[in-house]
């Protein structure tokens, strides 16, 4: 819980002060590490608010990013070397 | 044989996390389609001093790093601008006597003057913004409007206000990405569409008849010259009919701290 705490404080603090490529990167590594990171959602979201109201694209990369990285472990689990 | 079967029982943890993740997906939902000026009221309420205070802090740190550097690499850097600022400083006389020409040319035609020129800080620009928005702190408090033209270093017009809040502004680029903009092309101001590709580009689609070579002005349509960008490229067909032009804001992003808006503008029409 202590992780996801810290991503999320990592997570605001990119969107607000660093480029927009290197918040999204960390997203990614996020969205790998904490399987189910629907936060990430809530922050493309708010990107979306802060700098463009009316767009959706944070959202939709946030809502992409987390039902992947919910998948990766569903597929992997199903794979033969799994077992 | 009888074997224990699992229980159906739903292990209160898991309970718990679907809770917060439907509480998560709601938000995101209300924050994103249903909420976002409010959110972003209350964003720059809270990150707008703090944005206010790194570029004060950020410019004592440079102002404090020029210490580090050898008196010698000084010297030579201040001795390149004096040159380079001698070269201009003819130019910008002219160019200050040719506007006052053209000013009292206006004004004995009939031609009203723009309105009220507000300066503004730059608080947050690309990359650190993804969509090509500026934001800008002013906003309702200064008399700012919806589709106020933006521009940079008195004749670079950058964009137009999209959103005001009571301290803040959002300007959104020409450059936005999918943005139509009617301009003019080159020498000889031929009309065309520029479509933003984000980064501070444009895309622009002309015949190969009307000769824009790389370097020609790109600028806004109307009385007022103003520019938007500079042509980069050009890449003709395979028909060799059509030429495609890439072109490019003419300055820095990164350079952009203060910008100007103008408010009761009669160019509001030709710069949507």
């Amino acid at each position: 819980m202590k992780k996801r705490a810290l991503a999320n404080v990592i997570l605001c603090l990119s969107i607000f002060f660093l480029p927009w490529y290197i918040s999204c990167a960390l997203a990614v590594f996020f969205g790998c590490i904490f399987y189910s990171s629907v936060e990430l959602m809530v922050w493309g979201a708010i990107a979306d608010a802060v700098y463009a109201p009316g767009n959706h694209e944070g959202f939709y990369f946030g809502a992409t990013i987390a039902i992947v990285s919910m998948l990766i472990p569903l597929v992997v689990s199903r794979t033969p070397w799994h077992r | 044989m009888t074997y224990l079967r699992p229980s159906k029982r739903i292990d209160p943890s898991k309970k718990r996390t679907r809770r917060v993740a439907v509480f998560l997906v709601v938000v995101s939902i209300f924050v994103s389609f249903i909420f976002p000026r409010g959110v972003a009221r209350m964003v720059y309420v809270v990150f707008s001093p703090v944005w206010k205070a790194e570029i004060g802090v950020a410019a004592w740190f440079l102002e404090k790093a020029q210490f580090i550097e050898s008196k010698a690499s000084l010297i030579r850097e201040n001795e390149a601008m004096k040159k380079e600022l001698a070269l201009h400083e003819v130019t910008a006389l002219e160019l200050a006597q040719i506007r006052d020409e053209n000013d009292s040319l206006k004004e004995l035609l009939g031609r009203p003057k723009e309105g009220a020129t507000l300066l503004t800080s730059v608080l947050r620009r690309p990359p650190i913004s993804p969509y090509d928005t500026l934001i800008i702190d002013v906003g309702s408090n200064y008399d700012v409007k919806v589709d106020s033209p933006v521009f940079a270093q008195g004749s670079l017009a950058l964009g137009t206000v999209k959103e005001v809040f009571s301290n803040n502004s959002i300007v959104e680029l020409f450059s936005s990405a999918n943005r139509e903009t009617e301009v003019l092309v080159g020498v000889k101001g031929v009309p065309a569409k520029a479509v933003g590709l984000g980064g501070g580009n444009f895309k622009i689609e002309l015949p190969v008849e009307a000769s824009v070579v790389v370097g020609d002005s790109v600028r806004m349509p109307g009385i007022n010259t103003r520019v938007i960008g500079i042509v980069g490229k050009v890449e003709v067909d395979k028909s060799g009919s059509v030429a495609s032009l890439l072109a490019k804001v003419p300055f820095n992003m990164n350079d952009l701290s203060l910008v100007e808006v103008i408010s009761n503008s009669n160019e509001k029409e030709s710069a949507r």
